[in-house]
């Protein structure tokens, strides 16, 4: 039985009937609690009070109240709190009005001993009924909760039946997935999808989720509306026998699309080998090419000596696959060390014609060329750059039409667009063409549809490379059977040559002043050194050795004169640049000393940094020096003003 | 009197091989590991011909023509390299600048290296 205790409120306006209902009521089991009001009025009071009931009994007749009003009252205040009709004799019309009304039940005064019956009754059924609407409330809300995770998660969910057969919802991601609306999909079969890649894997998963088994993360991919394919791993849960019994009406698949997190890791997965590959192949070309060059010089004079036509064709191969070895290390070095080259103002028709000369003889004869070179136009850029983007496209060119007859078309035009200026190359052949699945690939570092041993895979990469740093756009085109188009953009220079970026900046560079020191023991190079840092307003003094430039810049201190700034050669007789700068600093710490050197070895960078403010390389180039001269040496910037 | 020629190379192998394919072409031959003891040899040797590695540990290749076209402004110098940290084109760009008559790239045809020896002597 209910052992906890009731909480009654008891309307009742007669206080013999007061006294007979208590008696009644004091025969519950339950340490019961009655409240007790004599007029209706006190109602709304006392139901809003602290007090909490577990059920009302009212009389009918109330003076001015009926027992109507009062159950209007309560059922206003809490719908599943119960009423019970306790009175004398009201006629059955009344009882049944009332209890139409919502009262529970209805107990003739004549008649209490079936009170405590129906309060037990009535409190139980009213406790089970919260209950259930609390679940029932649980459940919608958890409905709701479960139809927005549905609607707006990123991850395609698919409903269907326990069989796994058909359709019944689907949600937005995986709609935006496969192009198809829910409208379009719900009511079909599950593989009457025609996006699944495999269909035998998509029915094999059906199987599992009919027979109750669960699916985790099971690779079923889907082709998007473009025909991209997606990798997703779906998850569900068949309606296993002793599951609980008739939650699962239906089966969610859950998936989880990781193309993008493939992708990623793959791309991780490249650069990180490029990069290790860099500094590997920075470091094992030196040694790799003089190990190429005994092979090859040593197999060179066993060619001339040997007379068997048979080793000499032995030899042959060693001597091939030695050129072939070159190749290779001149590509993963060209690839990995993406180096700046020496970009300067070129006219790229002059490289392409250059290039296409030194093709033509490797080329067989049923191929014909075409040369259609109008550009006029200027790119800032490196010559062997552009030389190599020719070679390369021209080289997969000529391979797409090695075994049958073809035109190789190479044209050069200018371009001006809204978007600027553009020195446009085209190479197009009309050889076997590149696939779709290819054409998606051709520009990732080491794929390649050649045969081991013919290409690298690393053409291409080097090519779009190469165009992107050059702030270019690269474009192919092509179809299986009829042939490919590759379409470069580089950016041209403008009219004046003053397009570029770099060499405003440089132009801007504020103008020297001051005195400096020029020190080198090749008078020319001195001289050269000497006009430049006079065109940029500085008053230069040539010394041609060390001592003497030593010997001058105390001169020029003691006279009040010192000098600003000094340029010095590394390698001179006697006295070295290095030595000079330390003499300098120890004089003059606050002096900058620039070094200029035709190489300098890194490993003794930092020891020489202590007195060296920086290094200028020979050659040296104007901007360069005008940009390292002017940050060092005379007044800074921010002094002008 | 046969020509001579000093190969100077850090590795071991490469001069053997250029000392063995110029003897056998009848080259009086000289080898040196480094430039310092290039420099050197050359004084001693005075070689018809030079040939440089560019890119050697101890004393870089440019700081050895320098000094050899400093020791006497009519040697000849070939240059040799393999690249490295910056391709062998642009250091040898470098020895065309600092006066090498003919460059070449590692690996080279011995064949093309004694022509060019025979153009240069």
């Amino acid at each position: 039985m209910n052992n906890s205790p009731i909480n009654i409120l008891l309307i009742e306006d007669s206080p013999d009937d007061v006294f007979f209902i208590k008696r009644e009521l004091e025969k519950l089991d339950n340490t019961s609690d009655t409240v007790h009001i004599s007029r209706a009025k006190q109602l709304k009071k006392i139901l809003e009070s602290k007090h909490s009931f577990d059920i009302v009994l009212t009389d009918y007749n109330l003076g001015s109240w009926t027992g109507l009003n009062v159950l209007e009252e309560v059922l206003f205040f809490d719908p599943l709190l119960p009423v019970i009709l306790v009175s004398g004799r009201v006629g059955e019309e009344r009882a049944v009005e009332v209890i139409r009304r919502g009262a529970r039940d209805y107990v003739s005064k004549d008649d209490l001993k079936r009170l405590p019956e129906v309060i037990y009754r009535e409190v139980r059924n009213a406790k089970s009924e919260r209950r259930e609407l609390e679940m029932a409330e649980k459940l919608q809300e958890s409905e709701a909760r479960f139809e927005q995770v549905f609607r707006v998660s990123p991850d395609p969910m698919v409903i269907t039946d326990p069989e796994a057969q058909y359709i019944r919802d689907v949600n937005k991601a995986f709609c935006d997935l496969t192009g198809y609306s829910a409208h379009d999909l719900v009511g079909n079969k599950l593989e009457s999808l025609d996006r699944w890649t495999r269909l035998e894997k998509v029915l094999e998963a059906r199987q599992i989720v009919a027979l109750g088994g669960t699916l985790k993360n099971r690779e079923l991919s889907l082709n998007d509306k473009e025909g991209g394919q997606h990798t997703i791993l779906w998850s569900a849960e068949g309606r296993s026998e002793s599951g609980s019994a008739g939650v699962t009406a239906a089966v969610l698949w859950l998936g989880k699309d990781i193309t993008t997190t493939l992708q990623m890791e793959k791309n991780l997965r490249d650069s990180e080998r490029l990069r290790s590959l860099g500094t590997l192949s920075g470091g094992i070309a030196h040694d790799f090419n003089n190990i190429l060059m005994v092979m090859m010089g040593y197999t060179e004079m066993a060619m001339a000596k040997v007379e068997e036509p048979r080793i000499s064709r032995y030899l042959n191969e060693v001597y091939q696959a030695v050129q072939r070895a070159r190749e290779l290390i001149k590509q993963i070095l060209a690839f990995s060390r993406g180096d700046e080259g020496v970009r300067r103002e070129i006219r790229p028709a002059a490289v392409v014609k250059e290039v296409l000369k030194l093709i033509r003889p490797s080329i067989p004869s049923y191929i014909t060329i075409r040369e259609r070179i109008s550009a006029k136009k200027y790119i800032y850029g490196d010559p062997s750059h552009v030389h190599q983007i020719v070679m390369n496209l021209c080289t997969n060119s000529y391979h797409a039409m090695k075994d049958t007859p073809g035109t190789l078309t190479v044209s050069l035009s200018d371009l001006s667009s809204q978007e600027g200026d553009y020195v446009v190359l085209e190479v197009v052949d009309t050889g076997k063409g590149i696939d779709e699945e290819t054409l998606d690939r051709i520009f990732e570092p080491f794929y390649t549809t050649k045969a081991v041993g013919e290409g690298t895979g690393l053409g291409l990469s080097v090519v779009h490379g190469l165009v992107e740093s050059y702030g270019g756009s690269i474009h192919v085109k092509s179809r299986e059977g009829e042939g490919t188009r590759v379409i470069i953009y580089l950016p041209a220079k403008t009219a004046h040559g003053r397009g570029d970026e770099n060499e405003t900046e440089a132009e801007d560079n504020p103008i020297g002043r001051g005195h400096i020191l020029i020190v080198d023991d090749e008078e020319e190079v001195a001289n050269i050194l000497s006009l430049m840092a006079g065109d940029l307003g500085y008053s230069p003094k040539v010394c041609l050795s060390s001592e003497a430039a030593l010997k001058e810049f105390i001169r020029a201190a003691e006279e009040g004169k010192p000098y600003d700034g000094v340029v010095t050669d590394l390698t001179m007789p006697g006295m070295t640049g290095r030595q000079l700068a330390e003499k300098i600093k120890i004089l003059s710490p606050n002096t900058p000393v620039l070094l200029c050197s035709g190489y300098y070895e890194s490993s003794s960078e930092e020891e020489v940094y202590s007195y060296i403010d920086d290094y200028l390389s020979k050659p040296i180039e104007k901007k360069v020096f005008a940009q390292k001269i002017t940050t060092y040496i005379g007044e800074k910037k921010g002094d002008r003003k | 009197m046969s020509k001579r020629v000093l190969v100077i190379d850090d590795d071991d192998y490469v001069r053997n091989l250029y000392r063995e394919a110029l003897e056998e072409q009848n080259f009086a031959v000289e080898t040196a590991e480094n430039g310092k003891v290039g420099v050197k040899k050359y004084l001693s040797f005075t070689p018809d011909t030079v040939i440089l590695d560019v890119l050697m540990p101890d004393q870089e290749g440019v700081e050895t023509i320098r000094e050899l076209r400093k020791l006497d402004a009519a040697a000849k110098v070939i240059a040799v390299s393999g690249g490295g940290k910056i391709e062998a084109k642009n250091y040898l760009d470098m020895m065309r600048h600092f006066g090498a008559v003919e460059t070449f790239e590692k690996p080279v045809s011995m064949e093309q290296l004694i022509a060019s020896i025979e153009d240069h002597s």
